[in-house]
């Protein structure tokens, strides 16, 4: 069988920089088709040269035999070829059907008049094809995530197909790295769906996932081919060695560097509650603790960190930091008593992407009459320590990766040395060295006595770095594991929480 | 839980459908203290009175729902008036092609505003706040500050005859020509590709791009079917007023802007509902013409009508989904 999609020796430079040294990249028909690399390794590159967002320096690419070359995504979805960001390119205010059909009005057309009843037929036969329960007269609004991913599939798939495409590619990138465990789920059984009508390339961080549902999976390395695994031999530890070069899993948590925290209780909760989010919480926190709370999605454990950070209220119990009660009603009062927040959005939530690095950094210094000069100094400094990459402290924080990005919010909360952190999900889109460069921003952290407070993205990370877990389930606590002596193997842990 | 849900059902009908409850519960409010206010002549007159702003305000929405906004409404009117006005001084015989010429000049204006807008990338709050201030000049230099009076009554009856021409009949002519314009608007937003285009732009403006969307043509087709309606309604005032000149339509960009809020149409853009103009333009007659019955000093008017339309924002925003308040 030939590929559909054949991509040859496909070479790209950047000034002095070689982004993609001659790989090779084949998609054939129905066909889930994986990729990985740490950030940095190409796979964003290849992916732009595919589209016709770069233009390649060198090497072929051929569908259905045939050289091609995209002028940018648009030209490239007319051939076929279609990618889906995690950025979602749907318009929430408006109906699913007219999302799926814009521009392409004029194929509904009944006596010169737009027919609303010919596109809401068309629409609800394409969603049907993959059994997607959707009315598509429904708000873009009122769908989630899972469902707005889909509906942009499809709808890339009909235009591809309406434009005359034989065989369409639909490239997701990082699809799953918002979802929880049901929902990643009920996307996998969808991209089963998909499979009859298109192939798909799976871009994601989550070795697992790939491990699970690609046929074959290449893992690219330094802006070359690292290796191409076939479905039966693959594993998340063959693809993340394979990625990073070699990395045992005890060193790869940093557990040398775990201590036992201190004696002092620096947080302690008693018996609280939230109706309809979580039940009869109570657990302490040391200093220099690492404190991973872990469960699946719903569990109820961000509900309980917005209430610790004061985005939530709760309804009864206490929350003790440093010996004197406290109920943050917002995040400035939080703030105010030593405890820093870093959400899992950290786009959202965390960082303004308007401002620059440095600024970002600085932002609990600024009080008061503002010393620019200083303010840099010190941003300069944290830049220097913790390895932020950054062409310079006044680059804007948007052009930065999502690992250095991560690393500017660790580096802020140092900077306002609160007595807890609570890191939500700080690995989550980040690559495999990044994400190492993170857990010892954990262990320092810890090592400097700031209690720690932990989401990890994966159970693994939750074990690996953590001296007590709390294990919730349905809204509950189901048990707190001490990781320090012994850390709790991955078996013995899922039983708390599944 | 059922109660609950019924609970939430009726709020929801009562919030989608308030304007509409409105609409008959401020009037008998009025009546009650001024009987006078619920006479068939009164009535009329607010239907007569509320369609300029229709009008207006009809035109209005593309611009609203683009997520732009245009301050040139009452200036680019009163260019209208001057416009037909002088053109009937010059031609006394021109008719209607005078409010046409009219309507094609306020239509440029838009049209300007969109290109200037779009191509020289200028918030339009500001583009078109330069405009006014450019159409208030050229009518001041052409009017030398005089009203220019429209002495032909047969042209006139357009604007102040009423169907059937008996000066008794229930409906105004300027009813009728609100309920084409209406009529046109709905095509356009329902049955042609515009109407979806605009709430695109609203919604994202690089989305719609990146689905191929000109997002550019959008806006100023826009601007420019507003400047049409902003147009017609400033002829139709002029008309009524037998003068054109360039302060007669002064209150009409607030009004126009409020009759859209009031209405409930989103000021952000991407969503909105031509209905909710018309209904929104009614409220504000009603109550404008409730004041006139209290006889309430024009400049307290105004006052009042700020006021109110706060007030209406303050009361039916969703705040649960704004946390961004520009």
């Amino acid at each position: 069988m030939n590929p559909m999609l054949d991509m040859q020796k496909i070479e790209k430079r950047f000034g002095p920089v070689h982004a993609l040294k001659g790989v090779d990249f084949q998609v054939f028909p129905h066909e889930i088709v994986g990729l990985v690399g740490e950030n940095g390794a190409g796979k964003s590159t290849l992916m732009k040269v595919l589209l016709g967002i770069h233009e390649k320096d060198g090497g072929t690419i051929l569908i259905d035999g045939k050289p091609i070359g995209f002028s940018g995504p648009k030209d490239a979805n007319t051939h076929g070829i279609c990618m889906v960001f995690q950025e979602q390119s749907l318009l929430a205010n408006m109906a699913v059907y007219e999302n799926m059909f814009l521009g392409f009005e004029h194929l509904f057309m009944k006596n010169g008049l737009i027919s609303k009843k010919k596109m809401l037929a068309a629409a609800a036969e394409e969603l049907s094809r993959i059994g997607l329960m959707i009315d598509p007269d429904a708000q873009i609004s009122k769908l989630n995530f899972v469902q707005r991913q889909m509906i942009e599939v499809i709808r890339n798939i009909w235009k591809a197909n309406k434009s005359g495409a034989a065989s369409v590619v639909v490239a997701l990138d990082e699809p799953t790295s918002a979802l929880g465990e049901k929902d990643s789920n009920i996307l996998f059984s969808q991209m089963e769906e998909l499979r009859k009508m298109a192939s798909i390339v799976f871009i994601s961080h989550k070795l697992g996932e790939i491990a699970r549902m690609c046929d074959r999976t290449y893992v690219l390395k330094d802006g070359e081919n690292s290796g191409v695994f076939e479905r039966r031999n693959v594993s998340e530890d063959v693809l993340r060695t394979q990625m990073v070069g070699g990395v045992i899993e005890g060193e790869y948590y940093l557990i040398d560097q775990q201590r036992r925290p201190g004696e002092k209780v620096v947080l302690e909760v008693k018996n609280l509650n939230r109706q309809g989010a979580f039940e009869d919480i109570s657990f302490l926190v040391h200093e220099g603790e690492v404190f991973c709370i872990s469960g699946a999605m719903g569990s109820g454990k961000e509900a309980l960190c917005d209430v610790l950070y004061g985005l939530e209220r709760y309804d009864s119990g206490s929350i003790i930091l440093d010996g004197s009660a406290v109920y943050s009603k917002a995040p400035n009062e939080a703030v105010k008593q030593g405890i820093g927040f870093s959400p899992d959005d950290r786009k959202g939530k965390a960082l303004i992407m308007g401002m620059s690095v440095a600024d970002n950094i600085a932002i609990p210094l600024m009080k008061g009459v503002i010393n620019p000069r200083k303010l840099a100094e010190v941003s300069r400094g944290m830049i220097d320590r913790l390895k932020i990459k950054t062409p310079s402290e006044r680059t804007l924080i948007r052009n930065l990766s999502g690992g250095n990005q991560q690393k500017a919010i660790m580096a802020r909360l140092m900077l306002t040395n609160a007595k807890l952190v609570i890191l939500s999900h700080p690995t989550r889109g980040v690559d495999v060295g990044a994400k190492r460069e993170i857990y010892a921003l954990i262990r320092e952290m810890a090592r400097r006595g700031t209690a720690v407070i932990l989401m990890g993205d994966s159970f693994e990370e939750d074990i690996g770095l953590s001296n007590n877990i709390m294990t919730m389930k349905d809204r509950r606590c189901t048990g707190i594991l001490n990781a320090d002596d012994r850390k709790p193997t991955l078996e013995e842990f899922v039983e708390y929480i599944v | 839980m059922k109660s609950l849900d019924n609970v939430a059902k009726i709020r929801n009908l009562f919030k989608g459908n308030l304007q509409i409850v409105a609409i008959f519960v401020l009037p008998l409010i009025i009546g009650v203290f001024k009987p006078n206010y619920l006479t068939l002549i009164n009535l009329n007159n607010i239907l007569d009175l509320s369609s300029i702003l229709i009008i207006s305000a009809l035109g209005f929405i593309f611009v609203v729902e683009c997520g732009a906004i245009d301050l040139s409404i009452e200036a680019n009117m009163a260019l209208a008036g001057v416009v037909m006005a002088k053109i009937l001084q010059a031609y006394p015989g021109a008719g209607v092609l005078a409010i046409v010429a009219a309507i094609l000049v306020s239509a440029f204006c838009g049209f300007l505003n969109g290109l200037i807008h779009t191509k020289f990338k200028i918030p339009s709050f500001l583009t078109t706040l330069g405009m006014a201030y450019i159409s208030s000049g050229i009518c001041t230099v052409v009017t030398e500050g005089q009203y220019v009076d429209i002495v032909d009554l047969g042209i006139r009856e357009i604007a102040i005859g009423r169907l059937g021409g008996s000066m008794d009949a229930i409906i105004p002519n300027t009813l009728l020509i609100a309920c084409a314009v209406a009529v046109v608007i709905w095509f356009l937003s329902e049955k042609r590709k515009h109407g979806r285009y605009v709430l695109a732009v609203g919604g994202d403006e690089l989305i719609a791009k990146d689905l191929g969307i000109h997002v550019d043509r959008v806006k100023i087709i826009s601007f420019a079917v507003a400047g049409a309606t902003f147009g017609l309604a400033g002829t139709l005032l002029a008309l009524k007023l037998a003068a054109g000149d360039s302060f007669s339509a002064v209150g009409y960009t607030f009004e126009t802007i409020s009759a859209c809020v009031i209405g409930g149409i989103a000021i952000s853009g991407g969503i909105g509902k031509m209905h909710k103009a018309i209904l929104g333009a009614v409220i504000i007659t009603i109550i404008r013409v409730g004041m006139v019955f209290f006889v309430v000093p024009s400049n307290v008017q105004a006052g009042i009508l700020g006021i109110i339309v706060i007030l209406t924002v303050a009361a039916t925003i969703d705040r649960s989904k704004l946390s961004i308040i520009k």
